[in-house]
């Protein structure tokens, strides 16, 4: 079973420059496409490892970085459940 | 071979930005981007992203704007001003402009919106700048104007126009194709509210690749609509830049050329182009000016760009021009230079003019010897 996080942006434009200031600060990060189960779009999704996500959120909020939402995967190979993550005073 | 028709293209490139444009097709690393999300595809959303702040940073622009790429400095102004634009509103442009501006705004008139060109003075060109107030209608939504004349060379006081603009609430567009990599724009003050670029000319880049630095609040209509790899299912074009105005996929070799000829630029820096212009323009105005066989158009006192127009007696600027390639290998662009108003302003509707155009990559030593062929024509 494994588990990560997703970052979910309004738009690919958004998802890189967040890529780019996570990147900066060296988070074990990386792009995926958006998972259909929970949005209908081909954008880009950052999946991010839960051990870092204390971190990236403080950084995602004192940066204000446009991420649009939070979800915490959990499953292996091609099952995973999502749940959204709600951040308080976000 | 000397070639002096760098205001309508630069020929002469750094080195660097053909050999990112062939490392972009033959290196087999850039893919479509936006479209997934393997290493191909965000190498190139990577580079753009890149290119997009190199191109902000360069145009001292905050992150309150952004840059999208378009083809060409024409599709960013078709963009703008049929973007803008509504039946009822008035805008205003100049003679100055270039078909550029012009031909949008005629094809905007036939949809029952209005516009006033801001006229220039006979002999010199220089705009006249008291018609901004009197040509001001309470529908005015626009001023749109070229940063120089692709004439004379003669670079417009935009500290006026802005001046203009804001105490009216005006939008302000610039075309700066013919002064982007000549002198230094600078939109840190937020007065300007988008500027169209384009690559191929001062900018040192490739043909086919320009855009627009425009404020992220513009409420910009766009003129293509596509696919952008985002909300593939909602049938309007997502409404964020830059995505907005980029539908379709965008041109890496392009993309990545452009970026090498804005750091040649960087390198160079823009007071020493200024500089090698000057020397240029001085090289000929001081031999030729009291010739009086030659006429100079435009004025050599204020700000300009490594431009500049003349006529040699009555006779056609086409033959001038033809006999400068015929019989020396001189390129040079003879006529009106898609720039009637101008034209007619300096009374050149009949004869055109010889247009010379400098690069980096010429030499005070061409400058010189190409005075010599012109006085013993």
């Amino acid at each position: 079973m494994s588990q990560f996080g997703l970052l979910l942006f309004s738009s690919t434009h958004d998802a890189m420059t967040v890529e780019a200031q996570l990147k900066q600060s060296k988070y074990s990060i990386r792009l995926i496409s958006t998972p259909h189960a929970l949005a209908a779009t081909c954008g880009f999704a950052i999946k991010y490892p839960l051990e870092e996500e204390h971190s990236i959120f403080a950084q995602i909020k004192e940066k204000q970085l446009p991420v649009e939402k939070r979800f915490h995967a959990e499953g292996e190979k091609f099952q995973f459940y999502y749940q959204e993550v709600e951040v308080k005073g976000d | 071979m000397m070639y002096l028709d760098n205001a309508a293209t630069t020929l002469y490139k750094p080195d660097t930005v053909g050999e990112a444009m062939k490392d972009a097709v033959n290196h087999h690393l850039y893919g479509n981007p936006g479209r997934g999300t393997y290493d191909f595809a965000l190498n190139s959303a990577r580079l753009i992203l890149q290119t997009r702040k190199l191109i902000r940073d360069f145009f001292h622009a905050d992150e309150t704007y952004e840059v999208v790429f378009q083809n060409s400095a024409t599709m960013g102004l078709n963009t703008l001003l049929k973007g803008l634009l509504v039946p009822g509103d008035h805008a205003l442009a100049t003679s100055w402009d270039h078909n550029a501006i012009l031909r949008p705004l005629y094809q905007l008139q036939k949809n029952g919106i209005t516009f006033s060109l801001i006229s220039s003075e006979p002999a010199t060109g220089t705009l006249f700048y008291q018609e901004l107030e009197q040509k001001l209608r309470p529908e005015t939504k626009l001023l749109i104007c070229s940063h120089a004349s692709n004439v004379t060379g003669n670079v417009l006081d935009l500290d006026q126009i802005k001046t203009f603009c804001q105490k009216h609430q005006l939008l302000l567009i610039v075309d700066v194709a013919q002064t982007a990599g000549q002198i230094e724009i600078d939109l840190h003050d937020h007065l300007i509210d988008a500027i169209c670029f384009t690559g191929h000319k001062s900018l040192y880049g490739p043909t086919g690749i320009g855009g627009i630095c425009l404020k992220k609040t513009l409420p910009v209509t766009p003129l293509l609509s596509g696919g952008d790899g985002i909300r593939s299912f909602d049938k309007e074009q997502f409404p964020q830049l830059p995505s907005l105005l980029e539908a379709g996929t965008p041109n890496i070799p392009g993309i990545m050329g452009l970026a090498k000829g804005i750091e040649y630029i960087k390198q160079k820096g823009i007071a020493a182009i200024q500089k090698q212009m000057d020397t240029f323009t001085s090289i000929l105005y001081h031999r030729l000016h009291s010739n009086s066989n030659f006429t100079l158009y435009g004025d050599f006192s204020g700000s300009r760009v490594g431009t500049i127009s003349f006529n040699y007696q009555t006779i056609d600027s086409a033959q001038i021009a033809d006999y400068l390639w015929e019989h020396h290998q001189i390129a040079t662009r003879s006529g009106y230079h898609c720039a009637p108003k101008m034209h007619e302003a300096l009374g050149t509707a009949k004869q055109g003019t010889v247009r010379l155009s400098f690069s980096t990559f010429n030499t005070p030593e061409e400058i010189n010897q190409l005075v010599s062929i012109l006085e013993s024509i």
